[in-house]
This record gives structure tokens, C-alpha cells and sequence, in this order.
């Protein structure tokens, strides 16, 4: 033991600061454009904290990213990212510091100019998009993060992420789901044939690398978008709501086939 | 840390209790430096400083061949695990890496006496498999190893290494942080090795 923490010491101290994780860029450090994004999505969590505890009673909440907007990461640069790894921080790509490909891509799909698409995808992005991680987020609070890595598919979180944010959406701000829909029906139709028959768990947990590739997140966008008309579907056939849905992440923990 | 050190190394402290006496009966060995060698072990397997990412363990697998008295090479296999602390400590995916790396190794005592010191540094794949998935890097290392021969064809083998990683791709993925999602800089690892060798 003595030997090993010597040689461990005597090397680290040759300076050896070598990590496999870095410190999140300082909320201070952030550019003017990062910070507008970073307050935007701050403000649907901390709305969606407030309803999730009223409709909870007080049980449950979003945990630590509500009171401290630095861990909304904004700052990825080049890579084009929509995460919650329930880490207790979420990261979203802001407009800015996507690379003029990633850009370019996003105006193709509407078929506007740069500047009309900046606006498209700032309103998805740090408006709908924070309201999906907020739904994962829920689902992690919820069920706990070790319990859903052990026991759920991505998929599914996803899934029931998207479910919670229709159902938060229509309930509270049915502009923001209309309009994220109507992106999605745009997004929809481009992927249909490419994904249209691959809108399964099975393929989902097989090709999530290349569904969530960063240089391009068409794949995990399109996914989202079949969901969220899935989630929609669904809130209207069984007239579910987001208190219901809330119900059903809490009962999952009873079930002996969680990943349903 | 003490408390992970303490948990693992007492299977590690009953596998040699077991081992060494039992090597100790075999007869002893005759002097000859052996041409080749395979030598399998366990140990601790740690990246120095990181807030995330705990001390491990891992096992080996070593060819080692000989060229001259004092040359030869070695290509080595290694595997490694490490729980993730800190933020990630609720994730139950652990971050593991290994590597599969050659390259010369000098042996710097007599030939044939029955400890040898050897001195190496290799080069290889260095793989990482965490959250954000499976990625490939080139890297280097550099050790010693102190080797007993107990007998012939049989030794028992304590090796020191110190390894740097994500020196390069090989591949398309880079290695990022799972806390911010930048790519990260060179990475090291040090691993302290029991090994049994047999010679071939």
C-alpha cells in the first residue's frame, strides 16, 4: 500500500495534471449570445420546476441545474449536441457556435435564408428542446439515474421525456408546442424514407452513435420529432396529461418489465 | 480513496498469499535466460489526478521475446476498469480502457541470474469505452519490470508502467469529456503489475 501511494505520489507530483474531465466553462466566461441562450432555457426550468412540484405536491423537482443556470452547458463549439446525461447538467448547442455545414443543413430543411433559420432554431432549440431535457430530467428525478441505467432503454427515456413536454406544453404554453410541431412536420417529412421504418427501440439502441452524431443530429432530431407526434397521439387517444404521465414514471417502479 | 484501495486489494493480497508459497516448492531455476515469455497478471491500474474517474483495476497479458543478452520485445494486452465518481457517481457505467502496445525492452541485469530488471517503452492502441462510447487513441508508455525466475519456466513478475494517451486519433471519434463535452488533452494512467511469466 505505502509503495503504491509513493510511486502514485511521486509521480503525480512530477505533474502529471492530466484528467479525463475538464471543469465546465464559467458562466462569467460565456459570450453574449451563450448567455441569452443560457437564460432562455433557464426560464422554461425553473417554469417547469415550479409545475412539476405543484402537480407533485412537492415531490419531486429538477434538481440542481434549476438554481444554478452554469450547468446549462452552451459553450460546445462545432459539435451540435442535445444531452442529459443525468449528470445534474444538460448541454445544448447554441446557433453560433455551430460550424457553417451544421447551419447550413439546418436552413435546408426549411428551405430559408441563414438568418430566418438562426431565429427558427434558437425558438426550438432553447425553447422545445429544453423542455425534452427537462422531461428527462424529470424522468431521472423520478426514477433515480442509476435505476433507469439499469433498467431502461434510451429509447424509452426519450420517449417519456417527450410526453411529459407535450403534455407540459399543451397545458402551459400551447404556442411553443404548435410551433415545435410544425418544425417537426418539416423535419418529419425530409427523414421519412430514410428513418421512417427504423422508428424502433431495437434500431435505436443500435445505431444511437450515428442517430446522435454531433457533426450532424438529423438522425436524433428526426427521432424526437416521431416521438413528440407519438406523445401527441397519445395525449389525445387516452386524454393523458402531465400529471398522468408523472403517475406513469412513478408506477414504473413497481413493475417488474420496466422497460416498456 | 484508502477505503476503494483497501476493498480491492484483498482479493489481490489472498491470490498472492496462495501463490507464492506454492511457486516456492517448484524447483528452482537453472540459470538460463529464457528466449520467450508470456506473463499474465493483475494489478492497479489508476489515472493520476481526476476528479471523476477512480482508481481501478485490471489485468495484463505480456509477450515478452528475446533478441540478444540485454534485448528483446514485448507487446503487451491490457484491460482496465474504473468507477466514475463525483457527478457521474449515480451512472452506473464505468469508465474502462486498455491498451494493445509493443515495443523494445532492455534488460539491464546479467543475463541468466534469477532476478532480472528490465527496462521498456512501447507504442500502440489505447481504447477508452464510457458513456459517450467506444473511442480509439495512439499513445506511448514506459516501466520496468523486476522478474524472479523461480524456476525455468516459471517466474513471478512485478511491472511498473506509466502511460500517456489520446496522444492521436486512430479513428474518427475523439475522446471527450463526459462533464463538458470538449475533447480532451493527453491522458496518463499508471499501473502496477503482479504477474506470473512462463517461459515458451
Amino acid at each position: 500500500m505505502r509503495l503504491r501511494l509513493a510511486i502514485a505520489l511521486s509521480v503525480t507530483g512530477l505533474g502529471c495534471d492530466l484528467v479525463l474531465t475538464l471543469d465546465p466553462e464559467p458562466y462569467e466566461a460565456l459570450d453574449d449570445h451563450e448567455r441569452a441562450a443560457s437564460e432562455a432555457i433557464h426560464t422554461r426550468w425553473v417554469q417547469w420546476d415550479s409545475y412539476l412540484a405543484a402537480v407533485s405536491g412537492g415531490a419531486h423537482h429538477l434538481g440542481p441545474i434549476v438554481g444554478d443556470p452554469s450547468r446549462i452547458d452552451v459553450s460546445v463549439e462545432d459539435s451540435w449536441v442535445a444531452l442529459n446525461l443525468g449528470d445534474g447538467r444538460i448541454h445544448v448547442s447554441v446557433w453560433e457556435n455551430l460550424g457553417p455545414a451544421q447551419q447550413q443543413l439546418w436552413a435546408s430543411w426549411f428551405d430559408e435564408p441563414l438568418e430566418a433559420a438562426a431565429v427558427r432554431y434558437r425558438t426550438f432549440f432553447y425553447e422545445w428542446v429544453a423542455l425534452h431535457l427537462a422531461g428527462v430530467e424529470t424522468v431521472f428525478r423520478v426514477q433515480g439515474v442509476e435505476w433507469v441505467y439499469s433498467h431502461r432503454h434510451t429509447f424509452r427515456i426519450e420517449r417519456d421525456a417527450e410526453r411529459m413536454a407535450v403534455n407540459y406544453a399543451t397545458e402551459r404554453n400551447r404556442a411553443i408546442f404548435d410551433y415545435a410541431r410544425s418544425c417537426c412536420q418539416v423535419i418529419r417529412s425530409r427523414f421519412d424514407a430514410r428513418w421512417g421504418s427504423a422508428f424502433t427501440m431495437e434500431y435505436y439502441g443500435e445505431h444511437l452513435r450515428e442517430l446522435a452524431d454531433p457533426g450532424d443530429l438529423s438522425g436524433y432530431l428526426y427521432f424526437l420529432c416521431r416521438h413528440l407526434e407519438d406523445a401527441e397521439a397519445r395525449r389525445i387517444e387516452y386524454g393523458s396529461s402531465f400529471r398522468a404521465e408523472l403517475e406513469v414514471l412513478e408506477a414504473y417502479l413497481t413493475l417488474d418489465d420496466a422497460d416498456r | 480513496m484508502k477505503n476503494v484501495l483497501r476493498r480491492r486489494s484483498r482479493p489481490f493480497r489472498k491470490a498472492a498469499v496462495l501463490a507464492v508459497p506454492t511457486l516456492l516448492l517448484l524447483p528452482a531455476a537453472a540459470g538460463g535466460a529464457e528466449t520467450a515469455a508470456v506473463s499474465l497478471g493483475f494489478g492497479w491500474f489508476s489515472p493520476l489526478v481526476d476528479p471523476d474517474v477512480s482508481e481501478g483495476y485490471g489485468g495484463s497479458a505480456t509477450l515478452f521475446v528475446r533478441f540478444a543478452d540485454w534485448l528483446g520485445a514485448r507487446a503487451a494486452i491490457d484491460v482496465a476498469r474504473h468507477d466514475l465518481e463525483g457527478s457521474f457517481d449515480d451512472i452506473p457505467y464505468p469508465y474502462t480502457n486498455g491498451d494493445i502496445v509493443f515495443g523494445p525492452a532492455f534488460e539491464v541485469t546479467r543475463p541468466g541470474s534469477p532476478v532480472a530488471l528490465r527496462l521498456f517503452t512501447e507504442t500502440g492502441a489505447y481504447w477508452s469505452s464510457y458513456l459517450l462510447g467506444l473511442v480509439w487513441t495512439w499513445g506511448i508508455d514506459f516501466g520496468s519490470t523486476l522478474l524472479w525466475r523461480m524456476t525455468d519456466y516459471l517466474g513471478l513478475e512485478l511491472g511498473l508502467r506509466y502511460h500517456l494517451y489520446n496522444l492521436g486519433p486512430v479513428g474518427a471519434r475523439e475522446l471527450l469529456c463526459p462533464r463538458t463535452l470538449r475533447p480532451l488533452g493527453v491522458v496518463d494512467r499508471l499501473d502496477l503489475v503482479l504477474a506470473v511469466g512462463m517461459t515458451i
